[in-house]
């Protein structure tokens, strides 16, 4: 064998190497996979988080076996309610569930218009599985600065009247007799 | 512009709760643990449900853990009634919450589901009693229930809160005494020495009049006991534990 074949065959098994170690880690026994990353609310809306669940613990679970824990949120402008569970259906070993309704966001009134809130969600199990954590981001409709439509309206109201008023005072003003005019 | 937050998670989760169920009543003793490498600052407990189960303690929030360092566990106690609720169907039991990184406060909902154990007789018997609380501005007032059974020999003889606030104590009923140290304990005892105890609150009775002041507004949930008095073997009899509102530690 010559040199070029001896540092092919290196390099080949170098490269195999690098791949083997360059692998994703595998994911844990338990998935909880939000189908939505980002969603746009306005105060007063909820919204339910769809997802599914996968499922290689190595025994079957019942979706009341897992919990949802939330965090990172402000705690004044949103809330979150866990739905997995309701109902409570099987999720066999070796399976990923189809769409579930994972949780539902409600936006809170202190929410600021504009602004964007992360909400830091994982899962467990009774064994102890957990999941990888999720985000969904939640953006609050409407622009910081914009009136709302309600103040626009009254704005735009108020602004005709003024301009007819004004009209009206320029006519009057125009039909006075010589006599009334200041000197 | 308006605030953009991002997301600072809080890794915390309910571990398996102690579920006891008395005759129409659920009690649960809740383990709430940090598995994450950060310590939490200024946790406070807002809410505690199971399913749609009434809650009847504690009957008002915020419960204030403070910190909770990583790996460390903390445990809120509730109580609900079993009214509607299934033997060994599972209800979602969640506690919610709140906690400061950077002076901005985030929110903290924990769930898991509990299933619901056949009605037992509690291993450790307890006083049959509770304490209602209302509050006005800066005031405070509490009215001690024993709802023993008619003809139980257990009467309320004591009512200890523990405060975090400064207080003055204002209500003493008659026939009663208070001890406090202004700051981190009020106890009223009925000021009685020989049977048989006129002024302790017989089985079926109310007894209203205790009261505190407070400069703060706010209120949160602390400890607080009743502790009973035995007739039959004139004796330190059986005590009920439960949170109770008090003056809120920091507003």
């Amino acid at each position: 064998m010559d040199r070029n074949a001896v540092m092919t065959t290196w390099r080949a098994l170098l490269a195999a190497l690098w791949l083997c170690l360059a692998l994703p880690a595998q994911a844990g026994p338990l998935q909880i996979l939000p189908n939505i990353t980002a969603v746009q609310l306005g105060v007063g809306d909820s919204f339910t988080v769809f997802g599914k669940v996968t499922n290689i613990t190595g025994a079957p679970l019942q979706t009341t076996d897992l919990g949802l824990n939330f965090s990172g949120y402000p705690a004044l402008a949103l809330l979150t309610t866990q739905l997995l569970g309701d109902p409570d259906l099987t999720l066999p070993d070796r399976s990923t569930s189809a769409l579930l309704a994972l949780f539902e966001i409600t936006v809170l009134p202190d929410a600021v218009a504009g602004a964007s809130y992360g909400i830091e969600f994982f899962g467990f199990d009774f064994s102890g599985n957990f999941s990888d954590a999720a985000t969904v981001t939640v953006t609050i409709n409407g622009a910081v600065g914009v009136p709302e439509p309600s103040s626009l309206a009254l704005g735009l109201t108020a602004l005709a009247l003024a301009l007819r008023a004004g009209r009206r005072r320029g006519t009057t003003s125009t039909s006075m007799p010589p006599a009334h005019q200041p000197a | 512009m308006a605030a953009t937050l991002s997301p600072v998670a809080a890794t915390l989760i309910l571990g398996n709760p102690t579920v006891i169920h008395v005759a129409g009543a659920v009690r649960l003793n809740i383990p709430v643990m940090n598995v994450g490498d950060i310590g939490l600052v200024s946790l406070l407990c807002t809410n505690i449900s199971l399913g749609s189960a009434q809650r009847s303690s504690p009957v008002g929030f915020p419960i204030v853990v403070g910190q909770l360092a990583a790996s460390n566990t903390t445990r809120f106690a509730a109580r609900f009634s079993d009214a509607g609720l299934v033997v060994g169907n599972r209800y979602l039991l969640t506690v919610r919450g709140s906690y400061v990184v950077n002076g901005v406060v985030y929110g903290l909902t924990l769930n898991r589901y509990v299933q619901l154990p056949a009605v037992t007789v509690p291993a450790e018997a307890t006083l049959s009693a509770r304490v209602d609380v209302s509050t006005s501005t800066n005031y405070w007032n509490y009215k001690l229930v024993n709802t023993e059974a008619s003809g139980s020999n257990q009467f309320i003889a004591s009512l200890a809160l523990t405060v975090f606030a400064p207080v003055t104590v204002t209500g003493i009923p008659p026939g009663w005494q208070v001890d406090t140290d202004n700051a981190t304990y009020v106890l009223w005892t009925a000021a009685d020495y020989v049977l048989p105890y006129p002024n302790q609150v017989a089985p079926g009775a109310a007894l209203a009049g205790f009261q505190l002041m407070s400069p703060r507004l706010g209120s949160e949930a602390t400890a607080s006991s009743i502790g009973g008095w035995n007739h039959s073997t004139d004796d330190a009899g059986l005590n009920a534990g439960d949170y109770t509102l008090t003056p809120n530690r920091f507003a």
